[in-house]
């Protein structure tokens, strides 16, 4: 099991954990990334040559830009630029990550948990002449699984870390003034209604109904005479919702 | 726990929710653009500290919840916001070009030495081994290749009538750069990768060079390649000196960690590929356009390669920046 974790301590000495990544959130992030750089330079390809086809159609072969060097810049060569450099580039742009990591739930922080600058995340890329050998990243993955904070020959270099990261959404926000609302139950009965109701989709039938029965019996609620799943969701919402509202 | 007590967290989360609204809006505008509301970010800093204690409560009373994610979240955003080196790219590049790559060049003249005497010693050792043992030159040049320069033809004499010199230019550059990023990157292999990589690239620009002087087309292949190898061989020395570099601190880290020498020596390998990409870049050009191009002269050759030689040195020096006035205000060791 990975439980390795950064420690980032702010100024007023709190300490925050940030678990590592481990090899597989890595691998899941990187065939996302790969798949989707792959992607995108043979889209541009695609278009690109698509779009020089036309105009060697209508100009009927007028342009020079259709000659085959033409198409070479136009088409072939963006189109390397954007496999290539898709990791480089995307790291340094959106502050250590790239779509694969986001939506793997994983960024690139430096080991003091703070957002590396270019020099590290230019280093890291780098790197991966010898990560990537032999090939498949053989180097890279063995080094992630025999490090303590799982980390490739890019990043020790670098001194960056892959943590896995929350994104923090609107919802975060409203479920707090949700709790300062609910008045039924306390703070941590809500916290934890909150989380049942969140997951709610996800869980089956019966799961529902145990830990639902768990949750009314907790807040002295009775317990209801049919168990319509509609119905106990909207019997936890209310749990929700203040005295006054009804 | 009280109700009197669960009353006052209500209250609490009541007060800090609009708050925390409020913090996580200013560091997404925070974040972009440069010029700030000096209230915004008197909001922040204090919301900062506030945090903490947020922080310290939410982590007590509700570990583990959506709540505690959102505040540490919070507080993590806005560390990383405070912290944030100020941003000065102009700046930043005048002190590479005139401060550090010169250090780190100076720096390096023994590995530089060292590097280079290995290349002509793999140069002259290629080109013996090919002048005794001439059938060992298809280990380094094709079928093909052999053949032509057997009828008295170099294959660079066609280069511009297979691709035009812009073509040519971005692969010889991307070619160049990746043996030296190779050259730096296999000095992880406590330098050995590194040595490797020269040493073959030495033996091969001998073993050509003795092959193709056998069949009188040495004189041709020298005026081909004395515009732009003067300065590509010597980045790819450089290069190899920054992979040592990486070797060395690995293997001897001094009285640093292993770990930390190694991303020193990184860091300083890194800020020279910088200078030696710019430098190849310029190789390329010449390659694609004036190296195969048989309207060049030999004498103009001789100029181009050692003109630019000597503006590669005044760059990598930092001797041509000082030229334009520029100056670092910053003195950054690297």
């Amino acid at each position: 099991m990975n439980d390795a974790s950064l420690t980032t301590t702010g100024m007023s000495g709190i300490d925050i954990e940030m678990p590592v990544a481990g090899p597989g959130a890595r691998a899941y992030a990187f065939v996302l990334d790969i798949h989707i750089r792959a992607l995108l330079a043979l889209a541009w390809i695609f278009v690109a040559g698509f779009i020089l086809a036309g105009i060697g159609y209508v100009a009927d072969g007028v342009f020079d830009l259709i000659s085959a060097w033409g198409s070479f810049w136009f088409v072939a060569f963006p189109g390397l630029l954007i496999y290539l450099l898709y990791h480089p580039v995307l790291e340094v742009a959106m502050k250590g990550l790239t779509p694969g990591k986001r939506f793997a739930g994983v960024r690139i922080v430096t080991e003091s948990g703070g957002v590396p600058g270019a020099g590290p995340l230019l280093i890291r890329n780098l790197f991966r002449i010898v990560d990537s050998a032999p090939t498949f990243y053989v180097v890279g993955f063995i080094a992630t699984l025999v490090t303590k904070r799982h980390v490739r020959i890019g990043d020790i270099a670098a001194g960056t870390v892959l943590v896995y990261f929350r994104q923090r959404k609107q919802r975060d926000i409203e479920v707090a003034e949700q709790l300062s609302r609910a008045d039924k139950v306390t703070p941590q009965q809500a916290a934890l209604i909150q989380e049942l109701l969140d997951r709610w989709k996800q869980l089956q039938p019966d799961v529902r109904a145990r830990l639902a029965a768990k949750t009314f019996a907790a807040v002295g609620e009775p317990l209801p005479e049919v168990w319509d799943q509609d119905k106990l969701y909207a019997r936890l919402a209310h749990l929700l919702t203040a005295s006054d509202s009804g | 726990m009280n109700a009197k007590t669960n009353e006052g967290l209500r209250h609490w989360l009541e007060q800090r929710t609009t708050r925390w609204r409020r913090l996580g809006e200013l560091t997404q505008k925070l974040r972009r653009g440069r010029n700030h509301d000096p209230e915004d970010v008197a909001t922040v800093v204090t919301g900062y500290r506030s945090l903490s204690r947020d922080i310290s409560l939410a982590q007590r009373v509700l570990p583990n919840s959506r709540l505690s994610h959102l505040v540490e979240s919070l507080y993590l955003d806005l560390h990383t916001l405070l912290h944030r080196p100020a941003s000065r790219p102009l700046e930043e590049l005048k002190n590479l070009l005139v401060v550090q790559v010169p250090q780190i060049f100076r720096d390096l003249r023994t590995p530089i030495i060292v590097v280079t005497c290995l290349f002509i010693f793999a140069a002259l050792a290629g080109g013996w081994l090919v002048h005794s043992y001439p059938d060992l030159a298809g280990l380094f040049l094709s079928a093909r290749t052999i053949e032509e320069v057997q009828q008295g033809k170099l294959w660079t004499d066609d280069m511009l009538n297979i691709m035009p010199s812009s073509v040519l230019a971005l692969g010889i550059f991307t070619n160049n750069a990746m043996v030296s990023f190779v050259a730096f990157s296999l000095g992880v292999f406590y330098g050995l990768g590194t040595l490797y990589i020269i040493g073959l690239n030495g033996f091969m620009l001998g073993a050509i060079f003795a092959f193709t002087a056998r069949h009188g087309l040495a004189d041709e292949l020298f005026t081909f390649v004395v515009a732009h190898g003067i300065v590509e061989l010597s980045v790819i020395c450089v290069a190899g000196a920054t992979g040592v570099l990486l070797g060395e601190a690995l293997a001897r880290p001094g009285d640093r960690s292993r770990t930390r020498a190694f991303q020193e020596a990184s860091q300083k390998g890194l800020r020279l590929m910088v200078m030696l990409v710019v430098l190849l870049f310029g190789c390329g050009v010449i390659e694609g356009y004036i190296s195969p191009n048989p309207i060049y002269p030999l004498s103009m050759r001789v100029a181009v390669g050692v003109g630019w030689a000597i503006v590669a040195w005044l760059m990598i020096t930092g001797q041509l920046w000082r030229l334009f006035g520029w100056r670092s205000d910053t003195v950054a060791s690297p």
